[in-house]
């Protein structure tokens, strides 16, 4: 990611990951880099306190706030997927049967996704280690981000269901994109060339 | 001078022992429900510092509404539903509170103030020649999520233009947005000018459908431009189409940007009409003053459906979201009776509250009023009500004190509070009334004006005293 600042002109300065830093600065191009957990890039970009953010789209659509989304980088891919035990002999959703309780650390998107189907299922929100709801009997199913899948087939649970992929984002203050517009249209345009070339190259 | 012995024992009603200490007790562990005590999520109290800053806003924009001919009006707080939500669209119709009354109507707190007046020009203030320019500072109801700078109920300060069609209306309602926040103090914010029938020209000449331009409609509404590219690449339109709708995105700048949208608007009538529209009204703002404020946005689009033509929208370098929001509406005062094409404007007041916050902008204090606190002997109640009656009418502030602290006590308070003075009553041998004011902020020697001032205004010999504070000692 960094790199792609780089090239873009944006950012430039030394990152050093293992200091406790949280806060870079680039003088020359009059830039600043905050260091956050994914999940809370949007609420910085939401409330200005970024004017630019790169964030999943998975933590964009499950925290829904109001920013600006410029720019698919093309990297970061995951999906959003519906997962059972193995041993379950369900292999499509609609086989869940209603009120079945479905774990989750991202209780917006499965909700979304279950009312798009019409089926009435119980959320269950956790905040890690999804494999282990089926097997002790918490849930019946679990929505999850999965790279490869491997993880869960390592634990014995089998993809029914893609809901949707994720990309990260690159995404605006929507005052910023305004009141800042010529620079971040600069940007834009600048990463969207790199992105396309990156993508022509792999 | 020195205050004298006796004033530091004055009768002491209710010293501060009533406050109980077993109160520090966490809310939390009482297993009392906490929302008792506390109002919904998304609304909020204004504590006297905070209301005075909203309040210094408020004023100063509708004085601004005001110097520029704008009448007042109100109009109830609730209504019909059906009303309030009269081409405002869904997305309004799910954010209005609602509620039914005894005969089975439903019923809404207002979400917003232009239908609610465009409704009340219609019924009730029919004239014989139009335009009437009409003003209004409300608070308006939305369910809201609360985050960065929504909440469920929020004031509103703006005006209405009801019955031109011009593009002059559009000029003035542009400027006085501009004048109106200018008058608060607020220096670093622009105005974004669009045009609604720029982006359905657009769309229509693409040949999409109702659906369709609904989706990319959202998709520039919520700023997902990546979701914007996405829908137009699916489209089943021809690839010069698509590069003409991907283009809206970015068509923001100065009066150059008319040009650019010139070159897309092609043939569509309605985009074509829309730039002559923008043109004149930059062309009519350029005698405003207000140029270094606005810019153009030709992809702008507005939540709500009434909107017909010019629209615009305020942002505040600091904040994130919108602080102003308004534009034309033709259609909406006929769904009320006569057709009147109109257009306005909304000031979000505690938006601009919060922007001059940041922007680190000194409220101005109150044009300059002597403040004074009044303690007196209960023998001496009554010269010293009237004579606090005399200062109010000579615009003073003044404040009777209630404590029955000692003079001694109220310095320290009246340093905190700013005061100007405490004047202290009491009967003096012979049954005589003596006043003496202590000036808090004068610890070295006393201001001999003060005193002069007070003496002249009431009528009667004022001394003056040294202030001296009850925690440095002589008690």
């Amino acid at each position: 990611m960094m790199e792609l600042f780089q090239k873009a002109d944006l950012f430039a300065a030394e990152i050093d990951e293992e200091s406790r830093r949280l806060v870079f600065e680039d003088e020359e191009r009059m830039s600043r880099v905050i260091l956050v957990k994914p999940v809370d890039v949007p609420t910085y970009v939401q409330y200005g306190s970024a004017d630019l953010g790169v964030s999943g789209k998975d933590v964009l659509l499950e925290e829904d706030k109001a920013v600006c989304e410029l720019l698919d980088l093309g990297v970061g891919f995951v999906r959003f997927v519906v997962a059972v035990p193995g041993s379950s002999g369900i292999d499509d959703v609609r086989m869940l049967g209603y009120n079945c309780r479905v774990a989750t650390k991202y209780p917006k998107v499965a909700t979304d996704y279950f009312d798009s189907l019409g089926m009435q299922v119980e959320i269950i929100k956790l905040n890690g280690s999804m494999e282990l709801a089926p097997a002790v009997g918490l849930a019946d199913a679990i929505v999850d981000i999965t790279e490869t899948g491997r993880t869960l087939a390592e634990n014995d649970l089998k993809v029914i269901s893609t809901i949707t992929e994720s990309t990260a984002r690159l995404i605006a203050n929507r005052v910023s994109y305004r009141t800042k517009h010529d620079r971040i249209r600069g940007i834009v345009d600048c990463l969207g060339k790199l992105v396309d070339s990156n993508l022509n190259r792999s | 001078m020195e205050i004298k012995p006796d004033l530091d024992e004055a009768p002491q009603r209710c010293r501060k022992e009533t406050v109980s200490s077993q109160r520090t007790t966490c809310l939390l562990e009482q297993g009392w429900p906490q929302r008792r005590r506390q109002v919904p999520p998304g609304l909020r109290d204004h504590l006297p510092d905070e209301l005075r800053r909203r309040r210094l806003v408020e004023r100063s924009i509708m004085e601004t509404f005001r110097l520029w001919g704008y009448e007042e009006v109100s109009t109830p707080t609730f209504e019909y539903y059906d009303v309030l939500t009269s081409g405002a669209g869904d997305e309004l119709k799910g954010l209005a509170y609602k509620f039914v009354d005894p005969h089975g109507d439903i019923l809404a707190l207002r979400p917003e103030m232009t239908t609610p007046i465009a409704r009340l020009v219609a019924t009730r203030l029919q004239r014989s020649s139009y335009p009437g320019r009409y003003s209004y500072l409300a608070n308006v109801f939305r369910h809201a999520d609360p985050s960065a700078g929504d909440f469920g109920e929020f004031w509103q300060a703006g005006v209405e233009i009801i019955g031109s069609g011009s593009v002059l209306a559009d000029a003035e309602s542009i400027a006085l947005c501009v004048h109106a926040l200018s008058g608060t103090g607020l220096s670093r914010f622009q105005l974004d000018i669009g045009h609604v029938g720029f982006v359905n020209g657009i769309m229509a000449d693409a040949g999409l459908g109702e659906s369709e331009m609904a989706l990319l409609r959202d998709a520039l509404l919520q700023q997902d431009f990546v979701r914007y590219r996405r829908t137009i690449a699916a489209l089943p339109i021809p690839s010069q189409q698509m590069e003409r709708l991907a283009s809206l995105e970015s068509l923001r700048g100065g009066g150059e940007v008319l040009e650019s949208g010139a070159e897309i608007a092609g043939q569509s009538r309605s985009a074509l009409a829309a730039l002559s529209d923008l043109r004149m009204v930059l062309s009519h703002l350029e005698w405003y003053d207000v140029k270094e404020h606005v810019s153009i946005d030709l992809g702008l689009v507005k939540d709500f459906d009434y909107y017909t033509g010019v629209v615009f929208q305020g942002y505040a370098t600091g904040t994130g979201y919108a602080i102003c929001s308004g534009g034309r509406y033709d259609g909406l005062v006929r769904r009320f009776g006569p057709d009147l094409p109109s257009t306005g404007f909304a000031v979000g007041v505690e938006r601009v509250v919060e922007a001059l916050r940041r922007a680190g902008a000194t409220i101005p204090m109150e044009p300059s009023r002597k403040v004074f606190i009044l303690t007196f002997t209960p023998d001496c109640e009554a010269v010293a009500v009237r004579d606090a009656s005399r200062l109010r009418t000579h615009g003073c502030v003044v404040r009777i004190d209630l404590s029955s602290a000692s003079p001694a006590d109220l310095v320290d308070g009246a340093q905190q509070g700013g005061y100007d003075g405490i004047l202290v009553y009491r009967q003096a041998e012979g049954g005589e009334v003596s006043v003496s004011v202590i000036s808090p902020t004068d610890r070295q020697g006393s201001d001999p004006t003060l005193s002069v001032w007070l003496s002249n205004t009431l009528g009667r010999a004022v001394r003056s005293s040294i202030a001296r504070s009850a925690s440095t000692g002589h008690r």
